[in-house]
């Protein structure tokens, strides 16, 4: 049985330190996934805070056989969207989501200017895609996620996320030959 | 949009349609335009049979580009996306989920604690109906609009509320904090404002009530007003007319209105602001709880426009505003000058 396979177990006996243990394991995790999505990191905590107390307001009910990650993942992106869209106070919509982060690379294997056309080419890539291509994105090659997570976790159709991220792929490599396009004129 | 979703086939499933993506498909790509592929970051990270095949059949296909490969795998490999490290806030979720202590009655008390209930219960009802009213609050930091039975509207800032009868006998409103008021159909027999230690008999249209810390000011936005307190009488005729009561006196003044009304879109728009009367603002309206190391800032006075809908942007605001370093935590704003 893995470590945090018997945190959830404590969990679900009603075991405080057990839902210590799992916020002192995720709070990274999903701050850092969070302020992709807005920079008020009160806005964040906050519903960090908010998935943990209903996660043990609702022990005994939940079942988390997709694993912990992806539950977590799942009930903080639906309380952090809430949230977000309560604050904006306006018709919400997936188009008007915003999520942007910054790729970085070691150093040592790539320096100076290099390094700073590199990080440029991918950010200028990055931004060309919608708010959920990149956040496909993020979940697949960044945390690893598997497409029926990303799917589930987004609140999409596995068979959408395939679309939607083979035509986010197609739409970064089109971009990617556009760049290449205007550096040769 | 449309270029982007030209007709590029580009699968990354193992599907047997790969057939369309050729290792041809990637003859000219330089070393950068590898590391941007998404079909080779997915083998970079998850090599499977299927893809590992296709990339070594590239460099065997053309082995100029062998180096290029090698040496895009080793940088994709380490490609990461910046963290922040968070702050560790378990106590605060701790608060809300600790168990509360467990009260054990013997029967002859659960009894007459039920008859009490009961009796409580039978009186609250009684009271209500002859009573009647309807309080409407918010809570810190939230705008909340309404409107009246007579269809008259009201905008409630921060921690504030309205309470008026259910039946709509008189057109009577009760305010604690501040508000917007828009009302509706004039009749003759008025509209009547009550708050603190004055009351308003409205005469037209709209304006703005704030009433904090025995301090109660009316500004008026167009229409006409006429305040009253124990002993005098102001009446409100132009736009910017303000009537503030402070210290039992109840004084005219002009001011710009919106000054008094961004609020509405929380915004605040500060006008030769002492830091005081803004930090009292902060506590009264957003439930802040400000702690200042330095206690002579509090009397620099300060003007502009803060928006009030990001935290963050807040914080920041004030860090420029006061030259100090300002965290938060919880409700707590804590400054400390620099």
């Amino acid at each position: 049985m893995s470590g945090e396979q018997s945190l959830w177990d404590g969990l679900k006996r009603g075991n405080v330190q057990s839902l210590e243990a799992l916020y002192t394991q995720y709070n990274e995790l999903l701050y850092n996934y969070g302020k992709k999505f807005t920079t008020d990191i009160h806005l964040v905590q906050d519903a960090i805070q908010e998935t943990f107390i209903s996660l043990w307001k609702y022990r005994t009910s939940i079942s988390a056989d997709k694993g912990f990650n992806y539950y977590l993942l799942k009930s903080f992106r639906n309380q952090l969207l809430r949230f977000i869209k309560e604050r904006a106070n306006t018709t919400y919509t997936d188009e008007t989501l915003e999520f942007s982060f910054e790729v970085g690379f070691d150093k040592q294997l790539i320096a100076g200017e290099e390094y700073a056309l590199l990080s440029k080419q991918v950010k200028d890539a990055l931004g060309q895609l919608t708010a959920r291509q990149r956040e496909i994105i993020y979940f697949r090659f960044f945390e690893g996620l598997s497409f029926e997570e990303i799917a589930g976790i987004m609140n999409m159709q596995v068979r959408a996320t395939y679309k939607l991220t083979s035509r986010a792929l197609a739409a970064l490599k089109e971009i990617m030959v556009l760049l290449f396009i205007f550096k040769i004129i | 949009m449309g270029h982007f979703l030209s007709p590029v086939i580009f699968y990354i499933q193992n599907s047997a349609s790969n057939m369309t993506h050729s290792v041809h498909n990637y003859s000219n790509y330089t070393m950068h335009q590898l590391l941007t592929a998404p079909y080779f970051l997915e083998w970079v990270r998850f090599p499977d049979a299927t893809n590992t095949a296709f990339w070594e059949e590239f460099k065997k296909t053309y082995p100029q580009k062998a180096a290029d490969v090698t040496r895009a795998a080793a940088i994709a490999a380490t490609m990461y996306v910046v963290k922040e490290k968070p702050a560790m806030l378990w106590e605060n979720i701790y608060k809300e989920i600790k168990p509360k202590p467990v009260v054990r009655l013997n029967i002859i008390w659960k009894a007459a604690a039920i008859f009490i209930l009961a009796i409580a219960a039978t009186w609250m009802i009684f009271r209500t109906n002859t009573h009647n009213n309807i309080e409407i609050a918010s809570r810190f930091g939230e705008v909340k609009k309404l409107i009246l039975p007579d269809s008259s509207e009201v905008t409630l800032n921060g921690n504030s509320s309205i309470r008026y009868s259910k039946n709509w006998n008189k057109r009577e409103v009760w305010i604690n904090g501040e508000a917007f008021l828009n009302v509706k159909h004039l009749h003759p027999d008025g509209f009547k404002v009550h708050s603190d230690a004055i009351d308003i008999n409205v005469l037209g249209t709209s304006f703005n009530i704030r009433s904090r810390r025995g301090t109660t000011s009316v500004v008026l936005n167009s229409g006409k007003v006429l305040v009253t307190d124990s002993d005098k009488q102001l009446l409100l005729s132009a736009p910017g007319d303000m009537a503030l009561y402070s210290k039992k006196d109840l004084v005219k003044k002009q001011v710009p209105v919106s000054n008094y009304t961004s609020w509405q879109q929380q915004k605040l728009q500060l006008d030769q602001v002492t830091v005081a009367a803004f930090f009292e603002m902060l506590e009264d309206d957003w439930g802040y709880n400000v702690q200042l190391s330095d206690s002579s800032l509090l009397q620099k006075k300060i003007s502009g426009e803060i928006d009030m809908k990001d935290k963050q942007v807040l914080m920041d605001a004030l860090a420029v505003i006061l030259d100090a370093n300002v965290t938060q935590q919880g409700s707590t704003i804590i400054v400390t000058t620099n």
